[in-house]
């Protein structure tokens, strides 16, 4: 191996900290695929993957990248550490994990997702109708965030009119998994209250269930055991947290795709409610509500030249993998008629039977997120259910500052900060 | 049921929190649940990870190393996902600790692996080395200080500290009269690529490709024709792996270091022209120069720390510590640690309660402590000085710092700090070698 001088200099990894990036990632994200598919970010102490079939091989091989920073079989209390408390984020290449996930893993698709759906509807229709008079709306505040609480929490069969401290708690929860001491502080303590609240609940529901999933989540048994009280209380904080948060900007960036990005394509999702489900899809690989996912090597990953060491921290950039122009045409083109990106639900595998690749946005393989079906499926009806509802949707301003991500300080997701639009009544 | 008082809290239309401390400008991009792995409901706000690669860590960086040793001593540092050790008895354990940490060779930061073999422990090459270190330390200081002796003011940290090891290396290898300028050039920025920095990264990779084309044709002419310099023994290895290469000389080259010799001296010379009352106390014979040296390293050591890596998941000072997690090991802190040292931030050349022994923070029997210092190369076995060799490396550099200070103070007279003179440490960038680079001073010719 010869000292090849390959030019290092044109990224400086305190881009990555910089307020344009987390504004605008997408142009570093083209220089790391174009001229650095492996990074040694040695600022931040990682190694960074961008292009989508290295993301997409890192995820199918769950026994080199592990998700776990620690070892299921070390002396690690597994979910100590984390804001939420015990739950499966934490959980690596484990049979914890594989059993912890079966448990709850059926109850998000198929049939009892089916049953659900009644209800997702008339939860959007209760909150259209709070500013269907209105004729004009901030969708960020009054629908997205609105909706996929009110749902999760129902689905848990928690009371409803505790709803609004549910929406208060998974913001706080979301806000607490960043890495500024105030906002884990307050994370931490909307988890404690929540906890409390929930504690009764899970012991009356253990002992009596109902049909609702706190109930099923409670009587749950693989190979003989349940879940300990404390892994249901991780669940419920991990379930209102991801299920509500990232269904909410996945609504807000949808809307923003329709009203700005793609004004045009409006009018052909107007005509064709069943293209929101291209608008989702399209979303997911156009920008995502998550951009990163961590791994850690359990080997020498050799890839384009480099060796990535063994125990090395590994980014994914799915926001990167999903530009990219060597898999997707047009990447920066938001379409929702792509002919090139498979359009409908995805799974593990990530391997389509049209022989088309789908986006990165909810990873792939092991860990591949568990609420895809739904999260599709809600933001469907959420925004089909709106778009019934109204006449003309318009936006409010010309110009938006556009889709960002939080400050480095709190945990959360990309989305819009705010989201006026205005609209006619039927 | 609110959770939060309303003032504490400031949130977004979408709902994430949104606040930003006043005066921070730094909000970034975060990577999703990336390394937020602090212990729940700890808390380490009296200090943000931006602050350890700031201009104040910089300049001086042991107000804030202060911070982390007397509240977080193994401080979790998500922004360079690393962790922080600062006390003295943390960082020694740490630094000993092989089976636990290994410390990473500097090819591997420039992601070279099997580039070229580091032949720094070879015998032949300790042996020329140290032979070429004693012939030249002398000769080499009366011929640097003879320069500027009859000038009667001088720039210390320029013409001297930093001259005299790239000199002595130069003269160690034996190369050609003309060609030190650029080998220097070349070697330091090849030592200043060790970085995150990509420019520095970039620059040093080109670096350290010139000095490999500029060794091969001399290291065929000294495996022809071989001298008693340190180049000609390292060419006449006979090792395994094949002839020695350019690629080796220059990988040798770049796992040793100069900056114990040069960030020493310039903060020795700093700290004596700064403190005229030690300066007194120091040049009265060559053992307290000695001390001098040794105080140096403890109270402005030049190297702030080292990085280790974690071989296997492991448990220290409270904290599970990652597998591959790197550990910060900072010297600076713990040379200041009050546990250790009374009064440490004081520069006092006879400190009585610090040893004499390397400066690898190690306790004498009767329990008095050594400084810390890194870039002394692998540590020393125990005992200390191998078996063939008189002096360790350790020694040899400490005599050789005493030795070009003794031929200085021998050479001029009524040294003393230029009148209007603020001199200062810093490092050039955060991480690097924290010393004076400029020490205006005035004299007059013995």
């Amino acid at each position: 191996m010869s000292a090849t001088a390959e030019s290092l200099a044109d990224l400086d990894p305190r881009e990555f900290d910089s307020e344009a990036f987390q504004q605008d990632p997408f142009p570093i994200y083209k220089r790391l695929r174009d001229y650095h598919p492996v990074y040694h970010d040695r600022f931040h102490n990682r190694w960074i993957l961008s292009r989508y079939w290295d993301i997409d091989g890192a995820f199918q091989d769950n026994e080199s990248f592990d998700r776990a920073v620690y070892k299921p079989d070390g002396p690690y209390e597994f979910g100590s550490r984390h804001v939420f408390g015990p739950n499966i984020l934490e959980y690596g290449n484990s049979n914890e994990h594989r059993r912890l996930r079966n448990i709850v893993a059926g109850q998000f698709v198929g049939q009892k997702l089916t049953d659900f759906l009644p209800m997702i509807d008339q939860i959007s229709q209760e909150v259209i109708d709070r500013f269907i008079d209105d004729g004009e709306v901030e969708l960020v505040t009054q629908f997205s965030s609105q909706v996929p609480i009110r749902v999760i929490s129902n689905m848990l069969g928690l009371p409803r009119e505790d709803e609004d401290t549910f929406v208060e708690w998974y913001q706080l929860l979301i806000a607490g998994l960043g890495f500024g001491g105030d906002h884990m502080a307050r994370g931490i303590k909307a988890r404690n209250d929540m906890w409390d609240y929930i504690d009764p609940m899970i012991r009356e529901r253990s002992k009596n269930p109902g049909e609702d999933l706190l109930s099923r989540i409670c009587v749950a048994e693989l190979d003989g055991s349940r879940m300990s009280v404390e892994e249901i209380k991780g669940f419920v904080a991990l379930l209102l947290a991801a299920g509500g948060d990232t269904t909410d900007k996945a609504i807000a960036n949808m809307w923003y795709h329709m009203l700005y990005t793609r004004p045009d394509q409006l009018s052909d999702v107007l005509e064709n409610p069943a293209l929101w489900e291209n608008v989702f899809t399209e979303m997911m690989r156009y920008d995502p509500v998550v951009h990163a996912q961590f791994r850690h090597t359990t080997r020498e990953i050799p890839l384009h030249g480099h060796v990535i060491p063994e125990r090395a921290g590994v980014i994914l950039y799915l926001g990167a993998g999903n530009r990219d122009e060597r898999v997707f045409k047009d990447p920066d083109t938001f379409d929702v008629h792509r002919d090139d990106l498979h359009m409908g639900r995805e799974n593990r595998s990530g391997r389509y039977k049209d022989g088309k690749p789908g986006h990165l946005g909810f990873g792939i393989g092991q860990h591949f997120c568990m609420g895809y079906a739904m999260a599709r499926q809600e933001s469907a009806i959420a925004c089909t259910r709106l778009m019934e509802a109204i006449r003309n949707p318009r936006p409010k301003f010309a110009e938006h500052p556009g889709i960002s991500s939080p400050s480095i300080d709190s945990g959360g997701f990309r989305s819009p900060q705010e989201l006026w639009m205005e609209f006619d009544r039927p | 049921m609110a959770t939060v008082a309303e003032d504490q809290l400031v949130a977004g239309l979408n709902g994430v929190v949104i606040t930003r401390r006043p005066g921070t400008s730094g909000p970034g991009y975060r990577t999703y649940e990336v390394h937020q792995r602090e212990r729940v409901g700890e808390s380490t706000e009296k200090i943000k990870p931006i602050q350890l690669v700031s201009e104040q860590y910089r300049q001086d960086p042991y107000a804030l190393l202060e911070i982390l040793r007397e509240n977080y001593p193994c401080y979790r540092n998500w922004l360079s996902n690393s962790y922080w050790i600062t006390r003295y008895d943390d960082v020694t354990s740490i630094f000993v600790d092989e089976g636990n940490f290994e410390t990473r060779p500097k090819t591997w930061y420039y992601g070279l692996d099997n580039f070229g073999r580091d032949l720094r422990g070879e015998l032949p090459v300790l042996v020329a080395q140290e032979r070429g270190i004693d012939h030249n330390a002398a000769p080499l200081a009366e011929s640097i200080v003879g320069e500027f002796a009859a000038r009667g003011e001088s720039d210390l940290a320029r013409e001297f500290a930093a001259r005299y090891p790239l000199e002595m290396l130069g003269r160690l290898l034996d190369l050609p009269d003309g060609d030190i300028g650029g080998f220097a050039e070349r070697y330091w920025r090849m030592q200043r690529g060790i970085t995150w920095e990509p420019n520095a990264q970039q620059s040093g990779l080109v670096a350290l490709n010139d000095l490999v084309s500029y060794f091969e044709p001399l290291v065929e002419a000294r495996r022809a024709n071989p001298g008693d310099d340190m180049l000609s023994a390292m060419v006449g290895l006979d090792v395994e792996g094949g002839a020695v290469s350019a690629a080796d000389v220059v990988v040798t080259l770049l796992e040793g270091d100069h900056q114990t010799l040069h960030g020493a001296l310039a903060n020795m010379w700093f700290l004596l022209m700064t403190h005229p009352d030690q300066f007194e106390v120091a040049q009265t014979d060559n053992r307290l120069l000695k001390v001098a040296y040794l105080e140096t390293l403890r109270h402005s050591a030049p190297v702030l720390s080292a990085e280790r890596f974690a071989r296997h998941e492991v448990e220290r000072f409270g904290k599970l510590i990652p597998e591959g997690a790197q550990l910060i090991c900072s010297a600076a802190a713990a040379n200041r640690d009050p546990r250790i040292f009374a009064d440490p931030d004081r520069f006092i050349v006879d400190r009585r309660d610090m040893c004499q022994r390397e400066p690898r923070g190690q306790y004498r029997a009767d329990g008095l402590a050594s400084g810390i210092a890194f870039g002394l190369g692998p540590p020393s076995r125990h005992p200390a000085i191998p078996e063939d060799r008189p002096r360790s490396l350790y020694a040899i550099t400490r005599d050789t710092a005493v030795r070009a200070s003794r031929v200085l103070l021998d050479m001029v007279a009524d040294l003393r700090l230029q009148e209007g003179a603020n001199p200062h440490l810093a490092s050039l960038r955060v991480g690097e070698m924290h010393t004076c680079w400029k020490l205006p001073v005035s004299f007059s010719k013995r």
